[in-house]
């Protein structure tokens, strides 16, 4: 039977698409297997069928303690053909995206990455993703017999699990030796910042003159409860946040109940991370900045005025 | 040492608008400019030439022809350029780009470095980088902050999710670069006036030896539909006087419920 195969090189992201993967097998009448590859492939095996996988492609060969993504794209080259798998399902990670579109060319395939959601329509795949920069949304399917979808991290519900069983199968694999050698890994300094979750998010951008003025931006963060993300070009150029802290299309997507955007432009990379935010509230000095045009109110000023009245307007507000 | 610079040519993304029946965007007449990342690969290309022997040579495909970004590329430091134009670029896919551009690799030859974006700035895809590297039959290092030509070798920093690794594969390579690996500079009158005196080459299909059948078999994702997002965002202004200003918006926020008092 023709199936869809799931993988992600990090179990969670792969066992998050999988109730979601469930469903569209079912509605194209395929079966929905996953690989797993590297330490303990099989006992992982047991979380992916709770939720929904049939068969487990499996192989614990020791080129995968190390991750390389052309060793991975061709194993899962191989586990495509053994287990007839017309589409195959990846997580976008930065990983994920180089698995995906060396594993499309060897597959002669059709490859989305980035996908937003990925639904069946008229007995066709389509998935929708950014275009434009982050400015529109793209509805697009595939045309060719093997399709590669990536979808974004965390994208779909999670559901309840419930234990069941499924059939693994170790598949000896022909694996080339990597080609790049990895001499070192850092692991990356995580603040435990999760502005994904917070109900105010204060975004502040180049409109900041220096760092030191984030001591403006955190009494405002203070006075309301919220958390300080950024502009991409204030964490990665800049280095005055951490990249944690970056919101939009290559950071995080927000759903707050209130953004104050606090001297961002509005370019639609950024407000692609805030689209979901209940309601936009932006400080700008420029009358023509792109942000007033996405943002539910707008105040056209100089932040430093505006912040520091604001912060204490809303200290009178929610003392009294 | 060569190194091929892969540069691709988008619509000014800021000048773009919506047609307001369709919310489709309205592309025809916006101009055609080279990539935010190409900026960077570039000027990355340029500090290796710096430090290195080396030659760089920018290779643009598109359709209408990428003459404006390949004139950018010999601007930002490429000692020359090829390009190649037809409509059929207009609607290929990841895979056809890359087929088409690492056919073009192949004729330039005798690289020993491929660079290209991580991600382009309209598409943001990172598929054509992988794509090349498996089509030449190359390693692939992707995310690269930092890069070094040590020896035969190329050192890099690569930035991922969750940890920076250093990685070190033998030339030839292909890697794709981040924004973060350098801050580009900004062309002098002079570099720009050069520019249009560099050798320039424009090639068709059949220079690289590729049909218009096989590459048809490349439109293989197609689009059901480009639009702006509903918008229901109220777009009011405050412009008053500040402390006015400030006051309505705390008003219309705490009426929201999404702000408690
Ligand atoms: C592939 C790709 C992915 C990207 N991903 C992201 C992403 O995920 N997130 C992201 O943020 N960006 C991203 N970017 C970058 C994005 O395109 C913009 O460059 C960036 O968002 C601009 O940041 P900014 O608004 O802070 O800076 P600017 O565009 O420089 O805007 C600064 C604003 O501050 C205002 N200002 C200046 N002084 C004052 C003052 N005193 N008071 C009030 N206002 C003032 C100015 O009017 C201006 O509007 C991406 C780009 C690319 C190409
Ligand atoms: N038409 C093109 N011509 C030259 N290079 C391209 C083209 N399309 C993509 N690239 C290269 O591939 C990178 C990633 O593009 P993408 O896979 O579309 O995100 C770009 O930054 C370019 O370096």
């Amino acid at each position: 039977m023709p199936g869809v195969l799931v993988f992600s090189e990090k179990d969670e992201f792969a066992l998050d698409l999988l109730p979601k993967s469930a469903a569209l097998a079912k509605q194209l009448e395929m079966e929905l297997n996953v690989a797993i590859l590297g330490p303990a492939a099989k006992s992982r095996a047991t979380q992916y069928f709770a939720r929904g996988a049939s068969k487990a492609y499996i192989s614990e060969n020791e080129l995968f303690t190390e991750f390389d993504a052309k060793v991975q794209s061709q194993a899962l080259f191989e586990i495509a053909e053994v287990s007839q798998a017309e589409i195959m399902l990846l997580v976008s990670t930065k990983r994920g995206k180089e698995i995906a579109s060396s594993l499309a060319q060897m597959l002669g395939a059709g490859c989305i990455t980035n996908a937003l959601d990925i639904k069946v329509e008229d007995s066709k795949l389509v998935a929708s993703r950014y275009g434009l920069g982050g400015t529109t949304i793209v509805s697009e399917y595939i045309e060719t017999p093997k399709k590669v979808i990536a979808v974004i991290p965390q994208t779909f519900e999670t559901i309840e699990v419930k234990s069941s069983d499924g059939q693994v199968i170790d598949v000896d694999l022909k694996l080339d030796k990597p080609e790049v050698k990895v001499i070192e890994r850092k692991e990356r300094k995580r603040e435990s910042v999760d502005i994904e979750k917070t109900d105010v998010l204060i975004c502040v951008g180049l409109g900041l003159k220096q760092k030191e003025d984030l001591g403006l931006i955190q009494e405002l963060a203070n006075a309301v409860g919220g958390e300080i993300g950024c502009s991409r070009d204030l964490a990665s150029s800049l280095g005055w946040l951490s990249e944690d802290r970056i919101v939009g299309m290559s950071g995080k997507r927000c759903k707050p109940k209130v953004v104050f955007s606090i001297g961002i432009s509005g370019q639609s990379q950024h407000v692609a991370g805030i689209v979901g935010a209940k309601t936009i509230a932006a400080i700008n000095n420029d009358k023509n900045a792109p942000i007033f045009r996405v943002a539910d109110y707008g105040i056209l000023a100089d932040l430093y005025e505006a912040v520091p009245l604001l912060t204490k307007r809303l200290h009178n507000m929610l003392k009294s | 040492m060569r190194i091929v610079v892969c540069a691709k040519q988008v619509v000014d993304l800021a000048q773009i608008r919506m047609n307001r029946e369709t919310r489709e965007p309205i592309l025809s007449g916006i101009p055609l400019i080279i990539g935010d990342i190409e900026k960077n690969v570039l000027e990355e290309a340029t500090r290796i030439k710096e430090q290195h022997k080396a030659e760089v040579i920018a290779l643009s495909i598109g359709w209408p022809q990428p003459d404006g970004t390949i004139l950018e590329c010999l601007g930002r430091g490429a000692d020359r350029a090829v390009m190649l134009a037809d409509p059929i670029f207009e609607t290929l896919s990841s895979t056809g780009v890359a087929t088409v551009l690492a056919k073009a690799i192949e004729k330039i030859g005798d690289y020993a470095l491929i660079l290209l974006g991580e991600g382009s700035t309209d598409n943001n895809s990172g598929q054509v980088g992988p794509m090349v590297a498996q089509i030449l039959g190359l390693p692939l290092v992707s995310y690269a902050r930092q890069l070094e030509i040590v020896e035969d070798k190329v050192r890099i920093v690569k930035g991922l999710e969750d940890c920076f690794e250093t990685a070190e594969a033998s030339l030839p390579v292909v890697v794709t670069v981040s924004a973060e690996i350098n801050e580009p500079r900004i062309p002098t009158i002079l570099d720009v006036m050069e520019a249009s005196s560099k050798p320039q080459e424009s090639w068709s299909l059949g220079d690289i030896e590729i049909s218009r059948e096989e590459l048809e078999q490349h439109h293989s994702v197609k689009v059901l539909s480009n639009q702006y997002p509903e918008q229901t965002r109220k777009n009011i202004l405050f412009q008053e006087e500040l402390g006015k200003s400030v006051d309505s918006l705390l008003q219309n926020l705490v009426k929201e419920g999404v702000l408690e008092r």
